[in-house]
């Protein structure tokens, strides 16, 4: 057997399981941050009441096709954002992930991307995925570093596809195969 | 006056779906595994009439319930025969833009009929839907669309390396896209 003894255990963060009636409250205070939302997703920038995000947590925590985790700070307990997989088919050898780090003093400092690498390592070592998928907006540059730091690597970009702040963006996807994550994880 | 007809061109129409006629024909098509995958989330498998009738409900539910999803059943214009379908989807208003599909079933029209049927997209997706760009789609061994797509002048932009596993075989998946800019263009040319 290996000597990895906490798998979803990182250097900075550990992956929970998301509880709605915990995490509601916190969920629905992160999107009152404009710049949050507008990183998070295409939909137009918007709140929801702590109820109704609680309803959706509920919903995602006893889906069947996806796993969705809370990031949590192992230094002081805090719960600092939100990762998963979407869409998890069978006979499909890819699947998204999607991030985001809802409390802006944690930003650039390297929570994602150690959740990013505890994420990889589960869809590899356990869910046996040939590949991990994601996209990310152009002007997001501080998440593209972190993908990067992560291993994926830039698959292309739909040229102006989002149109934001008065002007059209790329969408960017990047993606790993679970070849290459192997390799990079044997340097 | 506007005269423009948005839903057929010389060999092909577009219509509704008819849940009297093409059940049959449909689910008969997806023994074709190539097929079945444009009616399959995932797990693909040939599909019977009861279960193609319930993907036809589904749809029409979605499609009235969200407003971002536009699918038509393709049929040959002279005999009416089903042949497929093209769908517009994940059509995100804010951003104005889109995703296209087509998909065909009759394996007479296969390698015949799809640079047409992607001109008719377009025109709906640009001069009725007022999107702005519209992306395809499509595995690497589908060899007519990708020829199609190539010779009505959309760009491949996105590559997921191996993001396909058909026919006991990985195979890319692009992704194509054009602008309401590049298509009028592409017209004058």
């Amino acid at each position: 057997m290996n000597e990895i003894i906490n798998w979803m255990e990182g250097t900075l963060v550990r992956l929970i399981p998301v509880d709605s009636e915990r995490d509601s409250k916190k969920f629905a205070e992160w999107h009152r941050n404009s710049e949050y939302s507008r990183l998070l997703n295409g939909d137009p920038a918007l709140m929801f009441s702590s109820k109704g995000i609680g309803e959706w947590l509920k919903k995602n925590e006893l889906a069947k096709d996806m796993v969705f985790f809370a990031i949590q700070s192992i230094e002081d307990g805090t719960i600092i954002g939100e990762i998963g997989l979407d869409d998890i088919q069978p006979g499909s050898p890819n699947v998204f992930v999607g991030i985001s780090i809802g409390d802006p003093q944690y930003w650039g400092r390297g929570y994602g991307t150690d959740a990013m690498r505890i994420l990889l390592r589960y869809a590899f070592s356990f869910l046996n995925m040939h590949r991990v998928s994601l996209s990310v907006f152009g002007y997001n540059e501080r998440a593209i570093r972190s993908y990067e730091k992560a291993g994926f690597r830039h698959e292309g970009s739909l040229h102006n596809w989002l149109n934001r702040d008065g002007r059209r963006w790329d969408l960017h996807f990047m993606g790993i195969l679970q070849s290459e994550w192997k390799t990079e994880k044997a340097n | 006056m506007i005269s423009t007809p948005l839903f057929e061109n010389e060999q092909i129409i577009l219509t509704e779906l008819d849940f009297e006629k093409d059940l049959e024909r449909d689910a008969g098509f997806t023994q074709d595994m190539r097929y079945a995958r444009y009616w399959s989330k995932g797990f693909i498998k040939p599909l019977s009439k009861n279960e193609m009738k319930s993907k036809y409900e589904k749809l029409e539910k979605e499609m009235d319930d969200h407003k971002s999803q536009f699918h038509f059943a393709l049929r040959e214009k002279s005999s009416q025969m089903l042949i497929g379908y093209l769908r517009l989807y994940w059509v995100v208003w804010n951003h104005a833009v889109g995703s296209m599909s087509i998909a065909i079933g009759d394996p007479q029209s296969i390698g015949k009929v799809e640079g047409g049927i992607l001109d008719l997209g377009l025109q709906y997706a640009f001069q009725e839907l007022n999107l702005y760009r519209v992306d395809f789609h499509v595995s690497q061994f589908e060899s007519d669309l990708l020829r199609a797509l190539e010779e009505k002048h959309w760009f491949k932009e996105v590559t997921f390396r191996e993001g396909e596993f058909f026919g006991g075989k990985y195979w890319d998946r692009y992704v194509y896209g054009i602008t309401i800019d590049q298509w009028k263009n592409g017209e004058l040319r």
